[in-house]
């Protein structure tokens, strides 16, 4: 990994000049761990690694907010959802210095799964996040309606809504 | 569980195990690539001048820019090449400025140098990166900073390197330097000090858990520094876990904690001079404080949702740097300074008569009636 523009882009932005290199290792060691959630939320590869640029130059820019480094990665998948949910709004507010990320995508499969990933992949961003964040993130409804921004009741009444749209598209 | 949940789990977990990380690397945005954006901007600025006779009869001077409304503000002229500007400094007798040059893993900040009011500039420095610069206080000194922690003085012609940062295993950038009266201040991964722009002393020992021990600086860094009557104060940080401001007594060399305006929220960029402060958070706010510090004023409205880069350093007119602009502060209220393409200004310097901006296209200069 290039590691040499990292101190320009510190003093550029003036964030505090940090070790460059940790920097880098913090925010590669971050798209590593958040690369499957952006898969399971995005629709392609190309929209999964965009959300994770996106997600991770957001990151970088708000670093200096973050309180606790424990919680590093937490807050990075909650930025990273928030991001996908927003995305038009988002992308009006590019920032100036990012992270490029680039991916390998595994070989197509066909198997008898496919027809329930064409099946998420047909949903709404709105229904695609919910059923990411209850049924591969394991958030509880309670949880999935605070991430979400909308009443609980709603989200559960949403999810009811989803499942069975689901359930009739794959029988 | 049901059938259908397990499904859904059991594709949800192929399709996020169906990508890998092959690299990454943190970049300046360059969405079409550093030439082909600059050569659009060229064609769109080309386009506009060329329209503009049209557009705006009577509106026109030749290399000009009609600035947005700045009472008192004549139009703004851009100097030097249209790329990012590091730093920037000038006095009567020379402009310097460093541009970025190169990309990737080859960009770097060089240093460019003006004696004709930036209508020629010559190239200075090429083996170093270039971050932080100053002038002064000496008609024609001008000192340079630069990401491997040197200090370079330029005096009669010559440049000499009159400080070196002690070999570390974290990157000893130089971010700022600062000439206010006689004495000058650099800060990095140190606070410096010098009398006479030719000996240095590292006066950060004191600060926090900082000893003379560079090992103790691990992720410490100074990203900013106001330099008031008898005292500096630096705005401290560390990348993650947050920052705060920290006052140095000149006279005595004691180091106290400044209480912020916001508790953790960390400082992006400050100035000030005699005893008066102004800070930008991380957060979008500008607060003003008359005691050092004491306490806070929020003077972020007109400014809100801009993040500030940059403040005017050492002058009771208070210029802002912003993602979105340059913003000048009149009465209670800020206002627009520059073109309105401007959009990231990283540095600004308030010299007599007008304001340099180092913006994302390149230095602008907006003369002042």
């Amino acid at each position: 990994m290039d590691v040499s523009l990292a101190p320009v882009a510190c003093a550029v932005v003036r964030l505090p000049p940090a070790d460059a290199a940790e920097l880098e290792a913090t925010l590669e060691g971050l798209a590593r761990s958040l690369l499957p959630t952006a898969a399971a939320l995005a629709s392609d590869a190309t929209e999964a690694r965009e959300l994770l640029e996106d997600t991770l130059s957001r990151v970088y820019e708000r670093l200096p907010q973050l309180r606790d480094r424990h919680a590093l990665e937490a807050w990075a998948r909650r930025i990273l959802v928030r991001q996908f949910l927003d995305r038009r709004r988002w992308l009006r507010r590019r920032p100036t210095t990012r992270l490029e990320i680039s991916v390998e995508a595994a070989p197509a499969r066909s198997d008898e799964l496919i027809d329930v990933r064409h099946a998420i992949g047909r949903l709404d961003q709105q229904d695609r996040a919910l059923v990411v964040l209850r049924y591969w993130m394991g958030f509880t409804v309670a949880e999935c309606a605070a991430q979400l921004r909308i009443p609980e009741g709603t989200c559960k009444s949403r999810l009811h809504r989803v499942l069975k749209r689901l359930r009739d598209a794959l029988e | 569980m049901s059938n259908i949940d397990d499904r859904i789990r059991r594709a949800l977990d192929q399709q996020a195990a169906s990508l890998t990380l092959r690299s990454a690397r943190l970049t300046k945005r360059r969405a079409l690539g550093w030439p082909v954006a600059a050569g659009m901007i060229l064609v769109v600025l080309l386009a506009i001048a060329a329209a503009a006779p049209l557009l705006f009869p009577g509106d026109q001077r030749a290399g000009q820019v009609t600035p947005a409304a700045l009472p008192g503000a004549e139009p703004a002229e851009r100097l030097g090449p249209a790329s990012t500007v590091c730093a920037v400094a000038a006095d009567p007798a020379v402009m310097a400025a460093s541009f970025v040059e190169g990309r990737d893993t080859l960009a770097r900040c060089q240093l460019l140098l003006s004696r004709d009011g930036g209508r020629s500039w010559e190239r200075h420095l090429e083996n170093e990166s270039v971050v932080a610069l100053a002038a002064g206080p000496e008609p024609g000194v001008i000192y340079a900073g630069t990401v491997t922690g040197s200090i370079w003085r330029r005096a009669a012609g010559r440049w000499d390197a009159v400080y070196s940062s002690p070999p570390t295993a974290f990157q000893p950038v130089i971010t700022r330097v600062v000439a206010t009266g006689p004495r000058l201040v650099a800060a990095g991964r140190a606070l410096l000090v010098s009398e006479n722009g030719l000996t240095w002393r590292d006066v950060t020992p004191g600060l926090g858990g900082i000893s003379a021990d560079p090992a103790s600086r691990g992720r410490f860094g100074i990203g900013d520094l106001a330099v008031l009557d008898g005292a500096v104060v630096v705005a401290v940080g560390d990348i993650v876990a947050g920052s705060g401001l920290w006052l140095h007594e000149l006279s005595s060399g004691q180091w106290r904690r400044v209480p912020g305006p916001t508790g953790s929220v960390a400082v992006r960029a400050m100035g000030g001079h005699s005893r008066a402060l102004i800070v930008a958070t991380v957060d979008g706010r500008v607060w003003s404080s008359s005691d050092e510090g004491g306490s806070w004023t929020d003077i972020s409205v007109g400014l809100r949702d801009r993040q500030v880069f940059d403040l005017s350093k050492n002058t009771s007119k208070v210029v802002a740097g912003t993602d979105q602009g340059a913003f000048v502060r009149m009465s209670s209220n800020w206002e627009p300074l520059g073109p309105p393409s401007l959009r990231l200004v990283r540095e600004v310097l308030v010299i007599d008569g007008a304001v340099l901006l180092g913006a994302d296209d390149g230095l602008w200069r907006i003369l002042l009636r």
